[in-house]
């Protein structure tokens, strides 16, 4: 069997696997909740924080980043938590939005991407339990 | 023995996370689910819950100001990504403190530990019925049957019997944890009653050896509840 196989599902290699059975077991429906609240609730985040980078709006992109960061983890990306996490400590670091705009680029193109890697998992999550 | 509990977070996510590690443990009733910590102090006021699974950074009131503001507090989880909370979190009695995102393992031992505090605080009978105090530095033991009262005075409080009145160094908050409470009830959010020495309730107001208490509307129906019994 695979290694990135729950309860019999293959799960998409950039999800962490064990990190995903660790919090759900092999609870596959429960994962499918989770992941169908995190492309509501963080996407709609997101946006937020999309406008705050635009905007230059600092400290409300820290705070926006601080409520997504948990989100991350939940749906088996870990990484982009601790990469959330660094950004956050920047953003707590610098006086001026340039000093923290490169690495705001990268998180936000990494968040972004992982959106349509939840959602193509939620229907292939779906269409297995069926 | 289930624990009635409710969660409150502001972030969607992390309220059904949290809601379905509860259900996977088996010992959980959630008793209901807030975004805000307004909200959840309402519910208090009126309800009880033995577990309070609690985030700190929310818009409006944070999780310590909300502990501030609850009267009577079940046992607090504090939830948080922000380990730097830890050492205020405890400063607060919180019963256990969970670093999000919250891993199950973690989870099932804060589950042990709550549903034995539970199990403790319904075989006792807190600490029979005596109870000492430190009052101008002597260790005064109190009989619950003499006490009338405990009235809060900020950082002290007040035990009043029929014949002599005691200042404590407390507050009313910490008394409550550890009072007997088949016998003690609190009435308003500066006054803890021995309902076996209420002579009368009326216009909102104790009567007890000649001195009015008031009772607040969030305790009137506890009270109420209480002297039908």
């Amino acid at each position: 069997m695979s290694n990135f196989t729950i309860d019999n599902f293959e799960l998409n290699s950039q999800l962490d696997k064990n990190y995903l059975e660790s919090l759900y077991g092999n609870d596959l429906s429960c994962i499918i909740e989770v992941f169908e609240s995190y492309l509501v609730h963080t996407k709609s985040e997101f946006e937020k924080a999309e406008n705050d980078f635009i905007n230059k709006q600092l400290k409300e992109l820290r705070l926006t980043l601080h409520k997504m960061k948990p989100t991350f983890s939940f749906v088996g990306l870990p990484v982009v938590t601790s990469k959330t996490q660094e950004v956050i400590e920047l953003c707590d670091t610098v006086s001026d939005f340039s000093e923290v705009e490169p690495q705001c680029i990268i998180l936000l193109a990494e968040i972004k991407k992982s959106f349509s890697l939840i959602e193509a998992e939620t229907t292939r999550l779906k269409n297995h339990l069926q | 023995m289930k624990l009635s509990c409710i969660i409150v977070d502001d972030e969607p996510t992390s309220r059904l996370f949290l809601h379905k590690f509860c259900e996977r443990a088996g010992s959980y009733e959630i008793a209901g689910q807030f975004d805000n910590a307004q909200d959840a102090i309402a519910y208090l006021q009126n309800n009880q819950a033995d577990v309070l699974f609690l985030d700190v950074e929310m818009p409006g009131i944070n999780g310590f100001e909300m502990l501030e503001k609850i009267e009577r507090s079940p046992q607090v989880i504090m939830i948080t990504s922000k380990t730097d909370y830890a050492f205020t979190a405890f400063e607060y009695n919180v019963t256990d403190f969970l670093k999000k995102p919250v891993d199950y393992t973690r989870f099932t031992k804060t589950t042990e530990l709550l549903l034995k505090a539970k199990a403790q605080k319904s075989t006792t009978t807190n600490i029979s019925n005596d109870f000492f105090i430190k009052t101008d530095g002597d260790l005064v033991r109190l009989k619950s049957d003499d006490v009338l009262y405990i009235e809060g005075m900020g950082d002290y409080v007040k035990y009043v019997t029929p014949e002599k009145k005691y200042i404590a160094l407390s507050t009313l908050k910490s008394v409550e944890e550890k009072i007997n409470d088949s016998i003690f009830l609190k009435v308003h959010r500066s006054y803890i009653v021995n309902t076996q020495k209420i002579k009368s309730f009326a216009d909102n107001q104790i009567s007890i050896n000649n001195i009015f208490i008031p009772v607040s509307k969030a305790h009137k129906a506890t009270l109420l509840q209480q002297l039908s019994r």
